[in-house]
């Protein structure tokens, strides 16, 4: 499934299946979300549209308390927009939208696996295919061995790798991720941002995606969204057009993305004065 | 330092840190777990000796406090008679009674006062009134409408258990993470699963809080309403004791009472820590 926008791809047709291209597979026309009522309305979000190809990553970056996390919680249909639709198109079967936080939120008197199951219990999943399905989703995000081991026994770090195997076990058609990695220490989150990127560059999921971390968006990303400050429209969109398998240690010292960090950055200071 | 001239160019000051002292005998003691239960022993024997040269000193002393030989002699006396028994049995069976009455009656209604916003509006100022009457104040209410029996004693413990239980697991399924909540939705888990999944399990640690506080009082409830009007049950035993200026069966019954509140805490607190593992809190 080719990318909407990044055309030099060469890896993006890997990952395509035999699935039609679907290129507004989620998409936002003319959205609007506010709080409150007449005089007292409070608009967060202001006409915002866009639209989303299946397998696409998109990022969003902003000023603080902008709407970022309330774009998510539309797509998530936690918030009802007051204006515009949202559209989420599936040709295959009922939409799975799954979220992922920045603290774990896991159940602590689970154990991993059982945190990871969660999820198939809701849905029905029959006991040996949850455990089975657990057990392979937790040995790929690097945590076989600790199936049995609850919240408290692990890291920082674990712990969000077990929220992003029960993320991936609702096998959703959109990821939204809330600032995932942003709990994390410096050299934690390399690790886990590594992994996920495998992870995604391997299966190709759509995902949206908020954070702070100009440098996560781009090094994700295939796509960021400069946000404006409150009430959020889209600023600007920066195409991160770099290759993939993307290489988070190596990007660094790669001149586009070095050009691309300096602009977004220029672009989200003059936003952040306003 | 102090105020002789030295030239500054030549003064230097230095800080030696060095390795720590190996620990000594006393510190080593103070530390260790034996040593704990040794001070504890001693403080036990020095408090049950003073007790003791103060009741063997003089008549008067005897008179209102008795000794721990004494007490310790009534104690094994009374516990070789069925008319103890039969006391103790009628009050432990009040107090449990009232306790599970408490537990299952609050449980339900705090439970069910958290998954309405509306109701838990409208009914938190009665709540909290109920909560804050001195309810020992509701025996005489209860003996009327209960009779001198076994019931008013039950009800007594109710009327405190049922609050305890209530603002409890209120409190256990309303303190919902937030974002269990959305991690949930996203699931596409309905309320029932929410609540069989979430809630409940997220209650456990508070229900256990309840039931410790509960039981004590539960006991003390039954206690003091066989005090104001019954036939049997260790309370009204105790007042007997008192009328007759028996200050050892008194203490003897205290310290029957004492036990038996010990064991069942005892108890509690192994299925707390049986049951909340999981939490970060320290036990």
């Amino acid at each position: 499934m080719p990318l909407q926008e990044v055309s030099s791809d060469a890896h993006a047709d890997v990952a395509a299946d035999a699935s039609p291209p679907e290129p507004d597979f989620v998409s936002f026309d003319g959205v609007s979300f506010g709080y409150g009522d007449g005089d007292a309305f409070l608009p967060v979000v202001d006409d915002v549209s866009f639209t989303a190809s299946r397998g696409s990553f998109t990022a969003f970056v902003g000023p603080s308390g902008c709407g970022k996390t309330t774009i998510l919680n539309i797509i998530a249909g936690l918030s009802r927009p007051t204006a515009g639709t949202v559209t989420l198109r599936s040709s295959s079967r009922k939409f799975r939208v799954a979220y992922m936080l920045a603290r774990d939120a896991l159940l602590p008197w689970r154990s991993a696996q059982k945190n990871v199951e969660l999820p198939m219990e809701l849905a029905g999943v029959a006991r040996a295919e949850r455990k089975a399905r657990a057990a392979r989703l937790l040995d790929q995000v690097g945590l076989a061995g600790f199936e049995k081991k609850r919240p408290v026994e692990l890291s920082h770090g674990m712990k969000q790798r077990v929220a992003l195997a029960r993320t991936l076990a609702q096998d959703p058609d959109v990821l939204l991720m809330d600032e995932p990695f942003s709990a994390l220490d410096a050299q934690t989150r390399t690790i886990v941002q590594r992994l996920f990127l495998e992870i995604w560059e391997r299966e190709r999921r759509t995902v949206f995606f908020v954070t702070h971390d100009l440098s996560e968006a781009l090094a994700l990303a295939d796509r960021v969204f400069v946000l404006s400050a409150r009430p959020t429209r889209i600023r600007k969109v920066v195409t991160p057009d770099l290759p993939r398998p993307r290489h988070i240690a190596a990007l660094r010292h790669d001149e586009t993305y070095n050009a691309l960090y300096d602009d977004l950055w220029s672009t989200l200071e003059t936003e952040a004065q306003q | 330092m102090t105020a002789v001239a030295v030239d500054p160019e030549t003064t230097v000051h230095t800080m030696t840190i060095t390795a720590q002292a190996r620990p000594g005998r006393w510190e080593r003691i103070t530390s260790s777990r034996a040593g704990v239960w040794a001070g504890r022993v001693v403080v036990a024997i020095v408090a049950l000796g003073v007790w003791q040269l103060i009741g063997d000193h003089s008549n008067r002393m005897n008179f209102f406090f008795s000794t721990p030989t004494e007490v310790g002699r009534t104690l094994v006396d009374m516990l070789g008679t069925s008319t103890f028994w039969t006391d103790a049995y009628v009050s432990l069976k009040e107090a449990v009674l009232g306790f599970v009455i408490s537990a299952v009656a609050g449980s339900i209604c705090g439970f069910a006062l958290a998954q309405s916003r509306f109701a838990n509006r409208i009914l938190d100022p009665f709540v909290s009134a109920l909560n804050s009457l001195p309810r020992i104040a509701l025996a005489s209410v209860f003996i009327l409408y209960f009779g001198l029996g076994e019931a008013s004693k039950v009800a007594l413990a109710v009327s405190l258990g049922f609050f305890i239980f209530l603002v409890n697991i209120y409190q256990g399924a309303s303190a919902i993470n937030e974002e269990w909540t959305v991690v949930m939705r996203t699931m596409g888990a309905n309320r029932l699963q929410f609540i069989r999944k979430v809630t409940l399990q997220s209650t456990v640690p508070w229900a256990i809080a309840a039931s410790r506080l509960g039981l004590s009082q539960a006991i003390a409830a039954v206690i003091i309403g066989e005090m104001l009007s019954a036939q049997n049950g260790l309370g009204s035993q105790l007042l007997t004791a008192s009328s007759n200026f028996d200050t050892a069966r008194q203490y003897a019954i205290l310290v029957f009472l004492l036990i038996v509140a010990m064991i069942l805490n005892e108890g509690l607190g192994y299925a707390e820590r049986r049951t909340t593992s999981w939490s970060s809190r320290p036990h």
